[in-house]
């Protein structure tokens, strides 16, 4: 009995050592690792930008008399201080390596998702929650010369001035997928091609559909019958590359398209590149990281356009030098910075014709000549591809060609048409490329004034249904700002050296005047 | 200043206890301590911090004015004063705002107002030194003569932020003589590495998804995004407040100062009382001691008392008309209980009371986080599917996939699980040396790989990935 209660009281001797010699352990273990982070994140070198993210990180404020009191100091302190941590880039990919191990893995969306179609994929009428601003001026009541004239379209134009002005560095992609009424983002469980995609949900909208083909009938009647005018509405990735289980997330862009075509007022052409797409479904015709479709699949729409045109396109091997740049991470990521995005990068392919061919650049706003440049901007870093296409969308072109056809075209497309326009050189004599978003006179009068024959309105699914979009091709008929002076314009687009966003192969954003591009353009081109 | 701040954790910490533990010395050490905490907090409020120094001097004066006249009628005057000034700063800087506008609402004409932003802090010290004058009248406290040990208890950056409400009488004998173990450093560091676990792992985590799917401009898009969204809600406040009060308490043992535990598995309760007897115990005892029992308790009027206590529980969680109505509801789910669910309970099986208190614990932490009326009745037709919602959607369903693990780890510790764990843990340390070897380690790693989890996290918590998601 008395042996057994000094063998517990023993026991119970050596677990107290045994206890005290743990503490000390622990406490020597946690007072080292937070001593010496402490000293890594004083002494380490602190970045100053974020790739991942692409944006510029806290910066080190200046510590003064006002700042400290008025609590800005310490606060803006604390901020750089945690969000400038030495290997931020490394610590945050691993976080969100980590996160992964929260749940299982399934589907995050980006944005507001809503409901737009039933389980059987028949969409559901949607009510148009954005209601365009842009009142439609009267032409007739716009006196020339007239000051309030520039009055009016200033306010009108300060919508999409504040979407750019909100996304900075992001402008080029960004701005671009603010304008579509797109219905949110889907990237996990997305697969193209066998390798990890985002797609765009389609919001679709009827109503919109209908007032498209109506203004489009509009410029058929405003044009006459002399001059042809076609209308192609191209699918979007979403369309063949979105899991079933989201079916009922995406309105369905085949019935989008046929309401269009189906709602004209006019003797409009329908161009069905959607059946040609369609059954190329297993190449590369749409990037998987970008919201833009590749030029192979632009190649398919202008295959259809040809047939329409009574021509014959040349085969993607003989007609095109194909070109490859490595590494492209598109605008899908820069929305979402879901990382399985940035971890399969694409190789971007495009095909440059091998027919004769001069491009001509102009300004936007004021038309005036930037000089010859490059149809192929070749020197775009790896995260800018799709803007390597006719200068990308800020600038006007005219391409001339050798052909002597007779038929001169005009293009009015959003930034889908420039992966298609360079397709053109082997119809037409001569090309005008017009954006719909950024283009300033009468868009009648100057296809008139041009001597065209041929009109290709040339719009993805998302853009053919979107209000804002459809209300500038609009504007642009009703020219309302045909009787500015060139003063007028800048005080409503900027600057007319309108700014292009390129970066360089280290990644950082680079502002870039569409001259130097053109510049540098032309120089590699000789 | 946050605890769970990079800034804190490895710069304001290490070196605080660098100059800590210098000497054995308290005096220096209670030097040392006012020192950092005055520093702590002017970090985050360098002018308020005159306000905490006027609380200070006024009870410092309060306590020794009670002390002279102890035994005389004059000495109730100490604590009228220290009650009126003190709760008139709380007023004017938290509630002026919610009280001008509400007057405007009755009145014909429209007063300016006020728009004082509140010190951190600020009801938490001012219930603490309330607590001390309290304590010296009624003679469960000694008056403390030296004022910089006054402004260090009021001060302490442990537990000056968000609590626990340390009572003077509880920590009067440590301010003056204390000793820091070994043991108890240890057991501190390893309770502040769980707290920020709590608070950076979990309630981070949840709060983000409960963010997600209570917005405060829509209603829920679904059933069951409603109840996950105020399931999350639940499950953030309660890890984010025990985890804050694990690293004070973890943090005042890593320097010889034994706080009382303000958390004890609320969400295991079987009614609302309990629930209150486990969730913010400082403060529930508090308003116990302070205002509960001097109103007479349940020998006079107890239905009036409970509705005056939780009306001021309710108040004391902010400015805004719905934590009044969220104090209301709990009192009145405490009268209820009081006259005859809890009977009722007692024939039933366990399982409907457990049903019941964490339902009741679900609504109310809805009325707690909505700021505005319509939003509450908004979300509590979701809950029910009222107005044609749908019974759930794929957002939510994605969402509530992509962190199950997580979810269900902090259902899970929300249990004395881990505590059982840990129990069964020195059992089998007890028994033999590689027994104690082998929970050593066990117990090092979960503690650094908490740690480094939440280092990791804490970096990545700027990294947002909706920063451009504006359509």
């Amino acid at each position: 009995m008395h042996e057994n209660i000094s063998k517990s009281e023993l026991r119970e001797i050596k677990y107290r050592k045994r206890q005290s010699v743990f503490a000390c352990i622990n406490i020597i273990i946690f007072i080292l690792i937070l001593s010496f982070i402490g000293i890594c994140l004083v002494l380490l070198k602190r970045p100053t930008i974020s790739e991942i993210e692409n944006r510029t990180l806290a910066e080190k404020p200046v510590l003064s008399v006002e700042s400290f009191f008025s609590g800005s100091f310490t606060k803006e302190f604390s901020e750089y201080f945690s969000d400038t941590v030495p290997f931020r880039e490394q610590i945050v990919e691993f976080a969100s390596f980590v996160e992964e191990f929260k749940g299982i893995n399934a589907p995050t969306f980006y944005g507001n998702v809503a409901i737009v179609a039933d389980d059987e994929g028949n969409s559901v009428e949607t009510e148009e929650i954005t209601v365009s601003t842009e009142p439609v001026p009267d032409v007739t009541s716009l006196p020339e010369n007239d000051s309030s004239v520039v009055t009016s379209p200033s306010s009108e134009t300060t919508a999409p001035a504040e979407t750019t002005a909100s996304t900075t560095e992001n402008e080029e992609f960004v701005g671009n997928i603010s304008e579509f009424s797109n219905n949110g983002i889907v990237v996990d469980g997305v697969k193209m091609y066998g390798e990890n995609a985002g797609v765009m949900l389609f919001g679709g909208n009827k109503k919109q559909g209908t007032r498209y083909a109506e203004i489009i009938s509009n410029y058929k009647r405003a044009l006459g019958d002399e001059i042809n005018v076609y209308n192609m509405v191209v699918p979007t990735s979403v369309e063949f590359y979105l899991p079933k289980k989201f079916n009922r997330y995406s309105a369905s862009e085949k019935d989008a398209i046929e309401h269009i075509y189906n709602s004209y007022t006019a003797d409009v052409i329908s161009v069905d590149a959607y059946s040609e797409i369609a059954e190329h479904t297993n190449e590369y015709i749409y990037l998987r990281t970008d919201h833009h479709w590749s030029q192979r699949g632009a190649y398919y729409a202008y295959k259809a356009f040809a047939s329409v045109l009574g021509q014959t396109a040349p085969s993607l091997t003989e007609g095109y030098i194909e070109k490859s740049i490595d590494g492209f991470v598109g605008s899908l990521y820069g929305y979402t910075n879901d990382i399985t995005l940035k971890n399969s990068p694409e190789v971007f392919t495009y095909y440059m014709p091998v027919s004769e061919y001069t491009t001509y650049y102009y300004d936007y706003a004021t038309l005036k000549s930037n000089g010859i440049g490059s149809l192929f901007y070749e020197n775009v870093s790896s995260n800018n591809c799709y803007g390597m296409f006719i200068g990308a969308d800020n600038i006007h072109a005219k391409i001339v060609t050798k052909l002597n056809s007779g038929r001169k075209i005009c293009v009015f497309k959003e930034s889908y048409g420039n992966a298609f326009v360079p397709y053109l050189v082997d119809s037409f004599d001569e090309i005008y490329v017009i954006d719909i978003r950024y283009f300033g006179k009468n868009a009648v009068e100057y296809i008139k004034e041009k001597g065209i024959t041929d009109v290709l309105f040339l719009n993805n699914a998302f853009a053919a249904n979107t209000s804002s979009l459809i209300s500038r091709i609009e504007q642009l008929y009703a020219n309302p700002y045909g009787t500015l002076t060139e003063e007028q314009v800048i005080a409503i687009y900027g600057e007319p050296e309108a700014e292009t966003s390129v970066s360089n192969t280290e990644g950082q954003p680079v502002t870039v005047s569409t001259s130097e591009i053109i510049d540098s353009a032309v120089s590699t081109e000789s | 200043m946050v605890f769970s701040d990079l800034f804190f954790l490895f710069e304001f910490l290490p070196v605080f206890l660098a100059f800590y533990f210098i000497t054995r010395n308290t005096k220096f050490r209670n030097a040392v301590l006012t020192v950092f905490s005055l520093l702590f907090y002017a970090w985050g409020e360098p002018v308020c911090i005159a306000l905490l120094i006027f609380s200070s001097i006024l009870d410092y004066c309060n306590g020794r004015f009670i002390d002279k006249y102890k035994g005389r009628k004059i000495a109730v005057l100490g604590v009228v004063s220290s009650c009126v000034i003190n709760l008139a700063i709380l007023f004017t800087f938290k509630y002026s705002g919610m009280f001008v506008s509400g007057l405007n609402m009755l009145l014909p004409f429209d007063l300016p107002v006020p728009d004082l932003r509140m010190p951190i802090g600020i009801s938490f010290y001012t219930f603490q030194s309330l607590s001390y004058v309290i304590d010296v009248y009624r003679g469960n406290a000694k008056m403390q003569k030296k004022y910089f040990y006054y402004i260090m208890y009021l001060s302490m950056f442990f537990q000056l932020v968000a609590g626990p409400i340390v009572r003077y009488s509880t920590v009067a004998e440590e301010i003056e003589n204390r000793k820091v173990r070994i043991s108890e450093f240890s057991h501190g560091i390893s309770r502040l590495i769980f707290g920020l676990g709590k608070k950076v792992l979990i309630a981070n985590s949840v709060g983000r998804l409960a963010t997600e799917f209570l917005t405060f401009d829509s209603a829920p898009s679904s059933v069951l995004a409603a109840w996950t969204g105020v399931l999350m809600y639940s499950l953030q406040i309660y890890y984010d407040f025990s985890g804050y009060s694990d690293m004070a308490i973890g943090m005042g043992l890593m320097c010889g100062f034994h706080f009382p535990e303000n958390f004890n598995y609320p969400y295991i309760s079987r009614s609302a009382t309990e629930f209150w007897r486990r969730w913010h115990i400082s403060l529930g005892t508090f308003f116990r001691d302070y205002v509960y029992i001097p109103l007479g308790g349940n020998r006079r009027h107890q239905i009036l008392n409970i509705i005056i206590v939780w009306f001021c529980t309710g108040l004391w969680h902010g400015a805004s008309v719905n934590f009044i109505l969220w104090g209301l509801y709990f009192g009145v789910l405490l009268i209820i209980e009081k006259t005859f669910l809890l009977k009722v309970f007692d024939k039933i099986p366990r399982l409907f009371s457990h049903i019941y208190l964490i339902l009741a614990v679900l609504f109310g932490w809805m009325i707690f986080y909505f700021t505005d009326i319509f939003q509450i009745s908004n979300c509590f037709k979701a809950m029910f599917g009222k107005g044609g919602i749908l019974l759930t959607d794929i957002v939510t369903e994605s969402q509530l996939k992509g962190s199950i693990w997580l979810i269900i780890i902090a259902i899970v510790l929300c249990t004395p699980v881990y505590r059982l764990v840990c129990n069964a843990g020195e059992k089998i340390a007890k028994s033999c040396r590689f027994g104690f070897f082998c929970t050593s380690v066990v117990k090092l790693l979960f503690l650094l790989t908490i740690l480094a989890l939440s280092v990791i996290s804490l970096v990545g918590d700027t990294y947002n990935p909706f920063l451009y998601f504006r359509f």
